[in-house]
């Protein structure tokens, strides 16, 4: 069943519950919800095209830059029209983002454009690198991942599936926090031949090193995970039946696998907060269109299908999409884009101020290209930072991200109050020892 | 009596190996580590003759059926086949990958790089020359090519293996980069067999400096290159944006034979390998580095001048035997072993022993039997396994889907960088869950053959048992408690208590209980380190 606005209206929630509560009482809230919060992160990798994902398709150095890939303003296939666009320009979704479209005419939907890692550099790996640990260029190294550090700042209790990663392993976002734990199929998340042989393998990793430490987390989340999927399947078969007689509409792809699963996890209640999604594929050298048709109909339709599936905990979800950067304005002869910079960044959430574009757009005219890509006039950590100070509580923004200052844009509502030191001292490695945070 | 500790034999041999049996263990205390290291590093080309008689004599099976098309179509199959694509011409296998979907189905060429991996599998468990398995897995994954990008690309796995990778493991590595920037599967992964003059592809050019050669230490980015130092020899220190762009133009032309009619330029012709074509090349190539290529004008003159550069670079040694030793030693390889391995490869540069010469001195370092430094990933550990039990590789497709949660067995892995080769990255707990069902359920699958229960020793006594599989899956007696909690487990299985003659169950349960006793042996962290 498609996901329509119908759907969306009717099963909204969490956003009109949190909207209707005044501000003192939302302040007191503010405790219990720095548990109740879920940040998900999901990255596109690869290097997704902005430019395709939301185009400017009217503008005549777009058309004359991709004469063959382009998407239409107009016609069969045309792309998306979106309202509430950034300084007088129209922008169009992929025609292969229904659900997109959807998301964001409901409002949980924001767009950003041009935004990105400050770099010079276009290689993947040192841009998802740099970005998941939360650098630009000429900043001092850190080791860790930002969501590593952002953890850490949280003051309450974490629980062992407080952090997931849906991949098979965890990214370099959650790099140096070993309890991060990565279930990418909850219901085959056990151990082989059941309860002896995992207490065997308990009973022989029972000392210290770092793979016995790695092997006692592992079969305590398998215990959990059980026990909370029995409750949860329990429930699901004395729910009365809604008026829906199908689930969600997830595809067959791997980003409805990795969705559909974390939203098992959300609804097993376990204290979950943080999680992230990788959607692999977006490296499109080459036949864009039909590459990216792909990609952009699997994003569009597995979102719209979780965000349809989690429909009692959007006012508790905050989903970030990112890439490590976005991909040259002209096409090349391969049909193809090659590396860029600036991309799209979006916010899903029932607390996004949704259905509206935030940024500076900078233009692909020759003279605002940087050196032939859309360049990146909002730096991506400029929107996480928001979201982590509105949303969860963060009380150190400085210890994540140590050379932004923080300049929320709007994206989403919340209390940013337990932000000390918001503005960064003049030295911006403080909260760091020499090259290393946390 | 079990040792107290692993013996220097064993650790070694950990390290340099697929895992250490017993017997490697004997033989080595009686020859050697010197001689045995000699041995290995001088393999005859091809496998070992009982390997080769081994993987001539396999079959795996191939089963589709008939489809009629226009275009000729094909009957059913169903046939235990031999491993024919590994023998099979670069014109043979890219005439497979011209009839798909005409007289023959893509299975077939699916089935090219199945039966790759599955020699791969049958190599790694049962060569006799173990040092070229494991630096043939290592090169494997360093020029990691993912055959799920594309059919051209699988179609070219089986020569990759035995042409660009296997026969260059211990030569040298400029012949190896050459090999491999001329190899089908790797023109068409990262696109320059695609590349056109106009606008030359530059996915190749960037990963052959940043993730074959240079290294990522040596991006310097959009900096002005005549702003970058120079060696001794005139090279810059690093690359940048530029000498990418550079390195596409050079290496344009560098395509395949692979028949296509390419609009306005030409028609390419259908060899199935290699085929540089000028009317692809791009002639603007300049500067690289801050050498001038632009006067060479010979045939594929300008990518080779890069190549030379690229291969004889300080950055390119020590980012290689970096990685080398980190694969042998852990995240932390000792600093000695690293600075004589780049010594090595620097003063070997044009031997064609030059990777051999670099071995050598790794592995007759003293350090290459200290204690276990390095988590052992899933394919290492599983094969590892199934040489402490005496288990037979057997070709069948459950060898696919055994670690398919971890994507760590050869043309899996997505991107071309290659599985990162950090234990923190093997610690997750889905690798764990995955290799320790892999421990407990591979011997039961199609892909091995063995009887645990013949394995076993001969013997009444359940101690005695336990004590004789763990001194040949981990070699010494597991500290504190581990071996009475192995012992208590293993009283509670039937199928043991039948095997030392106290109860009476069916055989297939003492089978079943005896692999029960040897995967839980090896899911212990003693086994999980090398």
């Amino acid at each position: 069943m498609r996901l329509t606005r119908r759907n969306l209206l009717l099963s909204a929630t969490g956003g009109a519950f949190m909207a209707s509560i005044g501000p003192g009482l939302r302040v007191s809230m503010a405790a219990d919800r720095k548990s109740d919060e879920i940040l998900v992160v999901l990255f596109a990798r690869g290097g997704a095209d902005g430019l395709q994902l939301l185009a400017p398709a009217d503008v005549s150095s777009y058309q004359q830059a991709r004469p063959t890939i382009a998407v239409q303003p107009s016609g069969p296939n045309a792309g998306l029209e979106i309202a509430n666009g950034i300084d007088g320009v129209n922008f169009f979704l992929n025609p292969g983002a229904t659900e997109l479209n959807d998301l964001y005419a409901s409002g949980d939907l924001a767009l950003i454009h041009a935004a990105g890692i400050p770099t010079e550099n276009r290689s993947h790996f040192k841009s998802m690198n740099m970005i998941e640990r939360g650098l630009a260029d000429n900043e001092a190294n850190l080791t860790s991942g930002w969501l590593t550090r952002h953890i850490k700042t949280l003051t309450a209790d974490r629980s062992f599936m407080s952090t997931v990663s849906t991949a098979s392993n965890n990214p370099i976002s959650l790099l140096g926090y070993p309890q991060a734990v990565s279930i990418p199929d909850v219901q085959n998340f056990n151990v082989a031949g059941g309860d002896r042989n995992a207490n065997i393998i308990a009973a022989l990793n029972s000392g210290s090193s770092t793979y016995q430490k790695a092997a006692q987390q592992t079969i305590e989340v398998i215990n959990t995970v059980q026990d909370k999927l029995a409750d949860l399947e329990l429930g699901s078969e004395t729910r009365e039946d809604s008026s829906e007689t199908e689930g969600p509409a997830y595809t067959k792809g791997p980003l409805s696998g990795a969705l559909r699963n974390l939203a098992t996890l959300i609804k097993m209640d376990v204290g979950l907060d943080v999680a992230t999604v990788d959607h692999g594929g977006w490296d499109h050298h080459n036949n864009l269109v039909n590459e990216f048709g792909g990609q952009i109909s699997e994003l569009s339709q597995s979102l719209g299908a979780f965000w349809e599936d989690v429909s009692e905990y959007r006012g508790r979800i905050s989903l970030v999409f990112m890439t490590e950067f976005g991909r040259r304005l002209s096409e090349n002869a391969s049909n193809g884009t090659d590396h860029g910079s600036g991309s799209v960044m979006m916010v899903l959430s029932g607390n996004a101020n949704g259905g509206q574009m935030y940024g500076d757009w900078p233009g692909v005219g020759s003279s605002d290209l940087d050196n032939g890509d859309l360049a990146v006039t909002t730096d991506y950590r400029q929107v996480i930072a928001e979201i982590l100070a509105k949303r969860h509580n963060s009380p150190s923004l400085e210890t994540v991200f140590p050379t932004v200052p923080y300049s929320p844009l709007g994206i989403i509502n919340g209390d940013d109050s337990a932000l000390t030191n918001a503005v960064v001292a003049s030295n911006p490695s403080a909260g760091c020892t020499k090259h290393v945070c946390l | 009596m079990l040792p107290a500790i692993p013996s220097f034999e064993r650790l070694a041999l950990n390290r340099a190996t697929f895992g250490a049996r017993s017997v490697d263990e004997s033989y080595v205390q009686k020859i050697g580590w010197t001689a045995w290291v000699e041995d290995q590093l001088s393999p005859p080309a091809g496998d070992d003759p009982t390997l080769s008689r081994y993987i001539a004599s396999s079959t795996m099976n191939i089963k589709y059926s008939a489809k009629d098309n226009k275009l000729g179509g094909w009957g059913a199959v169903n046939e235990d086949r031999h491993l024919t694509a590994l023998n099979t011409s670069a014109l043979g296998l890219w005439e497979i990958y011209r009839q798909r979907n005409k007289t023959l189905p893509t299975k077939e060429v699916r089935r090219i790089t199945e039966e790759v991996v599955a020699a791969t599998w049958i190599r790694a468990t049962h060569s006799a020359y173990q040092v070229r398995e494991v630096m043939a897995n290592f090169w494997h994954n360093h020029f990691n090519v993912a055959a799920k990008d594309s059919l051209a690309v699988r179609t070219g796995t089986a020569a990759y293996d035995r042409d660009a990778i296997r026969p260059h493991v211990f030569g040298n590595f400029r012949e190896m980069l050459e090999a491999n920037a001329t190899s089908v599967s790797m023109l068409f992964y990262l696109d320059n067999a695609i590349s056109k003059p106009a606008t030359p592809n530059e996915n190749y050019a960037r990963e052959l400096l940043e993730l074959h050669t240079l290294g990522q230490e040596a991006y310097l980015g959009q900096v002005t290159p005549s702003t970058v130092t120079k060696n001794s020899n005139g090279v810059a220190t690093g690359f940048t944006d530029d000498d990418v762009i550079t390195t596409s133009r050079a290496l344009s032309g560098w395509t395949v034979g692979s028949g296509t009619r390419m609009r306005k330029l030409g028609t390419l012709p259908t060899t199935g390998e290699f085929h540089y074509e000028p009317f692809l090349h791009n002639t603007d190539a300049a500067l690289f580095m801050g050498k001038d290529l632009s006067g060479l004008r010979d045939d594929m003159a300008q990518g080779r001048a890069i190549l030379d550069i690229i291969a004889t670079h300080e950055a390119t040694a020590t980012f290689l035997c970096t990685k080398i030793c980190v694969r042998l030693f852990g995240d932390t390889p000792p600093t000695n072993v690293l600075n004589a391995a780049i010594s090595a490869w620097m003063s070997h540069q044009s031997q064609p022993d030059q990777l051999r010469q670099v071995m050598k001195t790794i592995l007759l370092s003293p350090e290459i039997g200290a204690a276990a430094s390095k988590v052992r990933q899933p394919f290492e550990k599983t094969v590892a396994f199934m040489r402490s039990v005496g288990a037979t590789a057997v070709p069948h497709r459950s060898m696919f889907s055994l670690l398919r949660k971890t994507p760590d067995q050869i043309f899996t892995w997505p991107a071309p960088n290659g599985h990162p080769d950090i234990d923190g990255y093997w610690l997750s707990s889905a690798a764990l869950i995955t290799e320790w069902k892999a421990l407990l359920t591979v011997l039961g699958l199609p892909m091995t053959g063995v009887s645990i229960t013949d394995e076993s020793l001969a013997t009444t006594s359940v101690n005695k048992l336990v004590e004789d599989w763990v001194g040949r899956i981990i070699g010494f007696e597991l500290p504190g408690t581990k071996m009475d909690d192995l012992i208590d487990f293993a009283m509670g299985l039937n199928g043991v208590l039948t095997y030392v003659g106290q109860k009476s169950s069916s055989a297939r349960t003492v089978e079943n209980h005896l692999r029960r006793l040897v995967g839980v042996i090896a899911a212990a962290d003693e086994f999980a380190h090398r």
